[in-house]
């Protein structure tokens, strides 16, 4: 598998340079369907609390603003490569049943997403053109931000920023129990008109996701994510420069 | 678009901030190490109480300022008898060395009436993990569970242990479980006398204790007699410590409460409540405090060579103390807070020894 990767990397390194087939633009993934699992019943926290593992039901979540850019090179009519770097969103807070009726029921952190990937055009001349894809996501870091929910916090009198959620704390707590790095298996199915296309894509780790594995603690076991994406091909002046001489 | 995605991304970076530090505030809490009828007669008793206050904000916890000048007594009833006390004596002192401890937490799921009791379980499963993961190694631990009439006691994870990382799942199991509906009747006596014996046969150390927890029920089966139990603990040389985290009127059966109580006065436990009286507004899901600052240095208390205030106070009755009843009344201690003056009532038990 790192062969295939090293060479996936190198053809699209070279591809950047030289080719002429190449296509870049942004792609966003607005919903986000996942489900996560733990080895055991309950996450024990330094605090000394304890929360209900998974709910081992897949939830439904609007992922806000989760975004990257692409790359891809069509090496031929049907075959294209794909690499990416997006800051997708992870969401799984319904998943804890001890949260699914608090207010806050948020267990999010953002990650920035390297995918690397190979797909099929099945009907390239088509004016809705079909395609599947399969690869691997290299998924690096876990960003907490506002905007994904998981900080919630309101500005005092001192002009400070007051976090009223107590259970901030455990879900960071949380979040760090998460591997800095973990690889993903992806596939997807896609409609591509005019530049625009709307993709499904399903992903599950195929490394550890814990930083740490414990005995005594529930350890996360897989992830399961199934994510909208909609992408679009930003125009290319040199291709245009050659269609207008 | 691509401005588009440009001011996406600068917004994303710029919502990474950082977390910043909540203000602590002064909030105090306070329990009684024990207390101790130095001299009696039918109307006055001299008892000497060893107690200590705790303040949050504090990363040590324990106040050690002097507080000769804030101390108070107040005249409490109970039943037809009304008390007053007058104020002898107050030194800071450390108790005695005890050296290390084997203690059983004893506890019990389920309740036999509908009542939301979310608040306590939530509360009592950090204060037990604390208090177990603070005790080892040097000391051992175990849990037990009072379970139903053919099997009174249940001893979790085949006793005490030094590794309190082993009882964790289990405690968690028990207490997300432990808010629904049962038919049986609580064999509590039963099982407290079951576990004296175990603790007799199993324990390692001289310096045993007994945490009973979490046994609200409207019934428990009185098929043995309350204070054949008690003086079966205070043979075996058992220290019986009470936590009383739910307020004390929602108690629905007295007699279960003033057993609990004798149990640990005459065996001369520390005893703590949780403040009930604050107007401390707790976050959502924020756990109350006090009780893990407590149950974090519970096993010093146990262990001995804790630094505490000791009263003396004379307290006369209007009615008669009588030979082997234990007596319930207040003091209060004014402190400052970063805002005010707060006052901390500080109920103490005393048992006339016969």
């Amino acid at each position: 598998m790192r062969k295939f990767l090293i060479i996936l990397l190198l053809i699209v390194i070279r591809q950047i340079v030289f080719a002429q087939k190449t296509e870049i633009g942004v792609v966003y993934s607005p919903i986000l369907v996942s489900k996560l699992t733990f080895d055991k019943d309950y996450i024990i926290f330094n605090d000394y609390t304890s929360l209900t593992a998974g709910d081992n039901k897949f939830h439904t979540y609007f992922t806000g603003i989760s975004t990257g850019v692409f790359y891809r090179y069509k090496y031929t009519k049907n075959i294209f490569f794909q690499t990416e770097i997006d800051f997708f969103g992870n969401n799984f807070g319904s998943q804890i049943p001890d949260w699914a009726s608090s207010r806050e029921k948020n267990f999010t952190y953002s990650s920035i997403d390297i995918p690397l990937i190979c797909g099929y055009n099945l009907n390239p001349g088509g004016k809705y053109k079909l395609k599947l894809y399969g690869g691997f996501n290299n998924k690096f870091g876990k960003f907490i931000t506002s905007f994904y929910s998981t900080l919630s916090y309101s500005i005092n009198d001192n002009g400070n920023q007051e976090y009223y959620y107590a259970d901030i704390t455990r879900k960071k707590e949380l979040i760090n129990k998460v591997s800095f790095y973990y690889l993903d298996i992806i596939g997807g199915i896609g409609i591509l008109k005019y530049g625009t296309s709307v993709d499904f894509r399903i992903e599950k780790n195929l490394t550890n996701l814990n930083k740490i594995e414990n005995n005594y603690n529930a350890n996360f076991k897989d992830v399961f994510l199934f994510r909208l994406c909609v992408s679009h091909v930003l125009p290319n002046k040199k291709q245009k420069k050659n269609f207008i001489k | 678009m691509k401005y588009c995605v440009l001011i996406l991304l600068m917004l994303t970076i710029f919502s990474c901030k950082r977390e910043e530090e909540k203000l602590v505030k002064n909030y105090y809490s306070c329990g009684v190490i024990n207390a101790d009828v130095n001299s009696y007669t039918s109307t006055q008793a001299v008892v000497k109480v060893r107690f200590f206050i705790l303040d949050k904000s504090n990363n040590d916890g324990l106040i050690k300022q002097n507080i000769l000048n804030n101390i108070s007594s107040v005249s409490s009833a109970a039943g037809n008898s009304q008390y007053s006390a007058s104020f002898d004596s107050l030194k800071i002192i450390t108790t005695p060395q005890k050296g290390n401890f084997s203690t059983a937490v004893l506890i019990s799921d389920g309740l036999d009436m509908e009542i939301n009791m979310d608040d306590y379980i939530n509360g009592i499963e950090p204060t037990v993990r604390k208090f177990i993961h603070s005790s080892v190694p040097n000391n051992e631990v175990m849990i037990a569970k009072v379970s139903n009439k053919n099997k009174p006691i249940e001893i979790i994870n085949n006793g005490y242990t030094r590794n309190a990382n082993e009882l964790d799942l289990k405690l968690a199991e028990i207490y997300k479980n432990g808010n629904y509906i049962t038919n049986d009747t609580l064999p509590l006596l039963e099982a407290i006398d079951s576990l004296i014996n175990y603790m007799n046969v199993n324990s390692s150390y001289l310096n045993k204790n007994l945490i009973i927890l979490y046994s609200r029920r409207v019934n428990f089966l009185q098929n043995l007699n309350v204070n054949t139990i008690i003086n079966k603990a205070k043979q075996s040389n058992m220290t019986c410590h009470f936590i009383e985290l739910a307020p004390t009127y929602t108690w629905e059966n007295n007699a279960l409460r003033n057993f609990i109580v004798k149990l640990n006065t005459v065996t001369n436990g520390v005893y703590f409540e949780k403040n009930l009286y604050s107007y401390y507004m707790y976050d959502d899901g924020e756990l109350p405090m006090e009780m893990l600052q407590f149950s974090g240095k519970l096993p010093n208390m146990i262990e001995g060579n804790f630094q505490c205030f000791e009263a003396i106070w004379t307290i006369n009755t209007t009615s008669i103390f009588t030979v082997g009843s234990v007596y319930t009344t207040t003091f209060s201690v004014k402190l400052s807070t970063n805002f005010e003056q707060e006052e901390i009532d500080i109920p103490f038990n005393f048992y006339i020894n016969p």
